[in-house]
């Protein structure tokens, strides 16, 4: 299985949404389904202002709860690691939505079925790059793929469920300032 | 009709064009309006089409644009020859929605209600066409060609359908006005005096190039956000070690990430400069070489007119090996950088001396006190720029909204001059804009010999129709711009200036709040239903655009609409074929040098004409009459203003009489959700941004007793807009913040507050330079 997972360099991100608004650009989604979202974090600190843009979507977790609680099966893991939501089966039980720490599955209203991001598989599989990160202007947003590369990246963001729970593919490179700040426990809350 | 757009209705309107999709993964999403682009080419009739998007962020990104039987369904970044020059954005990811949108106009319509009160009938093309080129022979006849004005702004950097192509030729063919510019445009001019070159030349070292800065100071520049693929150079440079700077009295995006930022009060920026200019005098920082050998500093100035001292056309030096008065361009010489001297009973001080002078009272304490910044940033902004090399200075138009922004422009290219910050790789000179430099800006073209439009600074034109004096304007041809929301002084407009107008046509894609004060209205072909060359901006190619599909519904490029209207009064002949018209504007001898004609660009699609990499004044010479960096500026020597001057502006100030009144500056400044006004109306863009709103910081509203989200009122004595307020940290107390290009308001709107004041010498918008209250309602 090859170790695929979405890093995010916090240091780099400004926060523009084109990760956002190439997915929904691509699948053409409907209102407020978005599989992959900017959150924009505020806090004031005795420095000042700070302004964290965390960009997620599904993390095609290594234990996927999505998958777990789905009465149906409508969930599938490929052995690449890409988590699949097989819409046809889904009747919008909603329990995905409810189990997933990270928000991934989205309920549309139209259809009344669940959705999400399925990696860009049918790209990855023609060896392209998942159209949020092509359309990522500040090579902010990255894949790696294969533990060696981790080295400098962490997998913990305050605010953010523990990894250990569903084993995200997901990890972040901080710098400068942020890394201190973020170094704080609990500092964000929880956001999601 | 109403400007305001219903997603529920987009989407409707969107499943009727729905394509079936019975393959693979994508069935899921077959019922939606289109189906994704697969991966892999499918089957069915597809094909990739690559294009350009050009509204005015100027970064012309090369779109490859995936056409499923007939409909756009994709868009992507295009490869370009430098793959560092690969981009697009969040705006240029909804040109679908754009396209396909049901508010789009779709058939020319006329007037039938009042102007403004929204009651249209659809006329043919043929109709619209007589009618316009009937009542333009009849003003024509009555007034003279004059009774038009083309007005254009910088809604597409098309050649043939463009704001600074196709609406110039066909303004010099009518012989009308044509009123264009006053945006952007002063702190370039003080910028670009000193080099000698026009105000939007490509007098900067390419984007590309600015990855080996050390130092970055980005002045009034919310980079980040409005020039979204020009960040990754200056972050490069930074993961490189470079120390960035962000001088901005908005805590934006762009400023979140500088190393230091000068959170300096609105228009104070002069100041700031001049403290920076103080400390790299004092402390003996100035790039002595640089200075003496390649600009104008050792110039000798008369103290009686303030002119430089000449022999024939040449300033004179003091030569301190002979004593005397030479040349400055004599071999041999060691001029002298500072001093008084007497030549032939004429006092005269150098240009660097009377700089002195001018900054002696701005050290770091002085401007701590106006600016609101400590004195160690002024002390350390100046010593890294000027020790910190290679560094430069990128501008922004945020400090370019106030009255003196000009004086700015000055300070920040002698700030650069003395610090020998030129011609570097690794330099910024202000902002990289490649498509208007008089190489590749084909003035033949524009103006064929037969031809003269005349010019009028658009920030005149509402004096000029309401005295009728010089030009006695009664009809508007508006194209390339959403006119009524991006000048300012709104109810002036709508109150003097229409009432003075027989006919107003305005061209473009939606019903924003221009159209709706039309006669005539003429739906615009989109970015990718024409073909044409497209202005480069901020990147070092010539670049060509494709027609992606075929204008949807009745809409039509410009370019056709020109020739539709001058073929009817008999000057058809100057609007050619496309193929004719884009190989003509070609035709420069630097693209001759190069090999590049239509049909080569025509196949490659974005060719660099532009040495790689692009670093301007190497050789040190500049295009001034001296070939030196003028920073003294002989021709404002009448209005004190030769080397830079801190000036309060008109209203932002405290010494302004509004300021009691009035105590907040209005700040609308470009966010990432929009160019200017375009993209307003694109449902996914408002989806993250859905609605207007003042940002004030908490402390101000909570003055006024204001809460989070309630509804106020932003007013002042020329108007008022009515919106919600957001509370909003980033936003310093004494301002209020209200993105500018919206469409519309619950109630007036915020270009209402903003006034059409001028200096003489940059006839430039000053809209931060802006004073208002706001209330609860």
């Amino acid at each position: 299985m090859r170790n695929r997972v979405f890093l995010l360099d916090i240091t780099r991100c400004i926060g523009c949404r084109s990760c956002e608004l190439a997915c929904k650009s691509e699948y053409h989604l409907a209102e407020g389904q978005s599989f992959r979202r900017v959150y924009e974090l505020e806090w004031l600190t005795p420095e000042g202002l700070v302004v964290l843009y965390l960009s997620l979507a599904c993390n095609h977790c290594e234990h996927p709860e999505c998958f777990r609680v789905c009465p149906h099966r409508t969930y599938r893991k490929r052995r690449d690691g890409v988590v699949i939501h097989e819409a046809g089966r889904c009747d919008g039980c909603g329990r995905c939505v409810q189990a997933c720490p990270y928000k991934a599955p989205q309920f549309d209203q139209e259809r009344g079925k669940v959705d999400k991001c399925h990696f860009c598989y049918a790209r990855l599989d023609a060896g392209l790059l998942p159209v949020c990160v092509e359309a990522c202007p500040t090579g902010a947003l990255n894949l790696r793929e294969g533990e060696e590369n981790l080295a400098d990246t962490v997998d913990k963001i305050p605010g953010l469920p523990d990894p250990i729970l569903t084993g995200p593919s997901l990890r972040f490179r901080l710098s400068g300032r942020l890394k201190h700040l973020l170094n704080r426990p609990n500092i964000l809350g929880s956001f999601l | 009709m109403s400007g305001r757009i219903s997603r529920r209705t987009f989407l409707k309107g969107a499943a009727v064009l729905a394509a079936t999709s019975g393959v693979s993964w994508s069935a899921t999403k077959a019922y939606r309006w289109l189906s994704p682009a697969e991966a892999a080419p499918l089957a069915r009739e597809e094909k990739v089409v690559r294009t350009v998007c050009s509204p005015n962020c100027w970064q012309t990104c090369n779109h490859l644009v995936t056409v499923r039987e007939g409909k756009v369904v994709k868009i992507a970044p295009a490869p370009m020859p430098d793959p560092e020059y690969n981009r697009i954005c969040l705006r240029g990811l909804t040109h679908i929605q754009r396209l396909y949108h049901p508010d789009r106009l779709k058939y020319p319509m006329r007037r039938i209600g009042e102007r403004g009160e929204g009651k249209w009938e659809r006329i043919s093309w043929d109709e619209a066409l007589d009618f316009i080129a009937g009542k333009f022979k009849e003003l024509r006849d009555k007034y003279g060609p004059q009774a038009i004005a083309v007005v254009h702004q910088s809604g597409n950097y098309g050649l043939l359908n463009g704001g600074y192509g196709g609406a110039y030729r066909f303004a010099g063919v009518l012989e009308s006005v044509l009123a264009s510019g006053s945006v952007d445009q002063a702190v370039s001019i003080g910028f670009s005096s000193a080099l000698g070159t026009g105000i939007f030349d490509a007098y900067c070292n390419e984007c590309a190039d600015w990855v080996n800065a050390r130092t970055i100071i980005l002045w009034g520049s919310a980079c980040a956000e409005s020039q979204i693929n020009e960040w990754h150079f200056i972050w490069e440079a930074v993961e490189k070690g470079a120390h960035l700077v962000v001088i901005d009295p908005i805590y934006t995006t762009t400023a979140q990430k500088a190393h230091t930022w000068v959170n300096l009060r609105p228009g104070t920026d002069i100041a700031f400069a001049l403290g920076m200019l103080h400390v790299i005098i004092t402390r003996g920082l100035v790039d002595k070489e640089f200075t003496l050998n390649k600009t104008c500093a050792p110039f000798l100035v008369r103290e009686d007119n303030r002119l430089f001292l000449r022999q024939g056309e040449k300033p004179l030096v003091w030569d301190t090996r002979s004593g005397r008065a030479v040349p400055y361009d004599t071999p041999d010489i060691v001029p002298a950088l500072e001093g008084q001297f007497e030549v032939n009973g004429v006092k005269c001080t150098t240009a660097f001396s009377r700089l002195k002078t001018v900054v002696q009272d701005y050290n770091p304490a002085k401007v701590a006190e106006i600016t609101g910044v400590s004195p160690e940033v002024v002390v350390k902004v100046a010593t890294l720029l000027a020790t910190n090399r290679p560094g430069g200075i990128k501008f922004g138009f945020g400090a370019d909204r106030y009255h003196h922004a000009d004086l700015l422009g000055q300070a920040m290219i002698t700030l650069l001059g003395l610090t020998g910050n030129i011609g570097k790789s690794g330099n910024i000179l202000g902002m990289f804009f490649a498509g208007f430099d008089p190489m590749v800006y084909n003035v033949n073209w524009l103006l064929p010999r037969g031809t003269s439009p005349k010019m009028l600074p658009l920030i005149q034109l509402q004096d000029t129709v309401i005295r009728q004096n010089p030009y006695p304007i009664k009809a508007f041809y508006i194209t390339c711009s959403n006119l009524l929301v991006q000048t300012s002084d709104r109810n002036r407009w709508l109150r003097e200036v229409w009432p003075k107008l027989e006919l107003v046509v305005a061209v473009d894609q939606f019903f924003n709040n221009t159209l709706n004060y039309a006669d005539i209205i003429l739906p615009a072909a989109h970015y990718y239903e024409t073909e044409e060359i497209v202005l480069s901006g901020d990147v070092p190619y010539v670049l060509y655009r494709q027609k992606v599909i075929e204008p949807l519904w009745e809409a039509r490029p410009d370019w056709e609409i020109y020739r539709g209207i001058a073929s009817r009064l008999g000057l058809g002949q100057y609007f050619g074929s496309i193929e004719e018209e884009c190989a003509k504007w070609l035709d420069m001898p630097l693209m001759r040098q190069q090999g590049i004609d239509y049909q080569r660009l025509k196949k490659e699609q974005a060719i660099r004409f532009l040495p790689k990499p692009y670093i301007p004044w190497q050789d040190g010479k500049f295009k001034t009459p001296t070939g030196r960096l003028e920073f003294y500026l002989e021709k404002k020597v009448p209005q004190g203003e030769e080397l830079p001057v801190f000036k309060w502006p008109l209203e932002a100030g405290p010494d302004s009489p509004q300021a009691a009144k009035y105590p907040l500056i209005l700040i609308t400044r470009h966010e990432k959700f929009r160019v200017h006004s375009q993209y307003e109306n694109q449902p996914w863009l408002r989806e993250i941004n859905p609605e207007p709103f003042v940002d004030l910081n908490p402390q101000e509203a909570r003055k006024r007793g204001i809460g989070d989200g309630d509804l106020v009122e932003v007013f002042n004595d020329r108007g008022h807009v009515t919106l919600r307020c957001r509370y909003n940290e980033a936003i310093p107390p004494g301002v209020a913040h209200i993105q500018q290009g919206w469409w519309f308001y619950r109630d007036g709107h915020h270009q209402e507050l903003t006034h059409a004041r001028y200096k003489e010498n940059t006839l430039n918008y000053s809209f931060f330079d802006v004073r208002v209250e706001v209330k609860k309602v």
